[in-house]
């Protein structure tokens, strides 16, 4: 396949379906079974991805639901990759709260009274993100379409964005879970490191989490625009 | 409802819901000043103050809430609008 083939540009309207199955299967990531979006909420798949679609066109900023935030890779007018990206709490507001605003509106009745009862889980497994820096998230790259370097190429559209607008940034951040070995050496040899790392060993963490921990890596920004053009 | 009287009551939803029996609201309080609030003890609050204040936020409204401050002239408004 032609890598001249791919157009990266913004999210668009009809990217929406999209981007709403890539925010959970970049969740699942590659070891996983169901979504935390969907399993920690006591819905389905296919119900989180509804609420993730009738949230889309809300535009609400400053979290990994917003389409505002996505650059795509397009291949033959077709959405293929993605990779979103925002800097935290840029406004005043954190992505958490945004996030939850979000799905007080749209996720179905009693999923949010469901995830109070795992919260002996979630306070386990959570890692904070810092204000201030940039937060990549929702990586994915549709699977005939990989090992084209697409998820870095967006990465790094996203970080000449950024630059360009001259936003105050100089670090990147973004989370996966510890069993994502294969992700976790890949941001490694970007230039990211662990900065923070959670582990839960409650026994039912996975019905509810694509993995048993999280980390948290970070990066120069100035240093990952070097390392991933290597 | 005078602005007095709306505070009182956050605080009271803001103790019982972060487990602070002590705590004091301050306008300019955000999340970071206090230890349980967290994404799931938020939504708790949130729901909390909706009950007592009898009305639903608008999204758009808890999108721009930066401190206690941005909630309190949010309920304000509601209560005496």
């Amino acid at each position: 396949m032609n890598e001249n083939n791919y157009i990266i540009r913004r999210a668009k309207e009809s990217d929406y379906a999209f981007l709403a199955e890539a925010i959970l299967k970049a969740d699942i990531g590659t070891t996983g079974t169901n979504s935390s979006y969907a399993a920690l909420f006591g819905i389905s798949y296919d119900e989180a991805r509804d609420a993730l679609l009738a949230m889309m066109p809300e535009e609400v900023e400053g979290c990994e639901f917003s389409p505002f935030h996505f650059l795509v890779a397009e291949h033959g007018g077709e959405p293929v990759a993605c990779v979103s990206a925002w800097i935290e709490g840029l406004d005043g507001v954190s992505s958490w709260m945004a996030r939850s605003a979000l799905m007080q509106h749209y996720y179905p009745k009693g999923a949010l009274d469901f995830v109070q009862t795992k919260k002996h889980i979630t306070d386990k497994m959570m890692v904070h993100r810092t204000e201030g820096a940039m937060q990549i998230e929702s990586v994915f790259v549709s699977p005939g379409h990989r090992g084209h370097g697409l998820a870095a190429k967006l990465i790094k559209a996203h970080i000449a964005k950024f630059l360009m607008q001259q936003y105050p940034v100089s670090k990147a951040e973004l989370m996966t879970y510890t069993e994502n070995k294969t992700a976790i050496h890949t941001y490694e040899k970007a230039g990211f490191t662990v900065t923070a790392q959670t582990h839960c060993d409650d026994p039912d963490v996975l019905q509810y989490f694509p993995g048993t921990g999280m980390v948290l890596m970070e990066a120069e920004i100035m240093n990952l625009m070097k390392g991933i053009s290597q | 409802m005078n602005t007095e009287e709306i505070t009182n009551k956050v605080q009271d939803i803001f103790r019982e819901v972060f487990q602070a029996p002590e705590l004091m609201v301050r306008p300019e309080m955000t999340a970071n000043d206090v230890d349980k609030w967290d994404s799931l003890t938020h939504l708790t609050m949130i729901a909390k103050v909706e009950e007592v204040f009898g009305f639903r936020f608008k999204l758009k409204e808890m999108v721009k809430m930066k401190n206690v401050g941005d909630m309190l002239t949010i309920i304000n408004e509601k209560m005496n609008g």
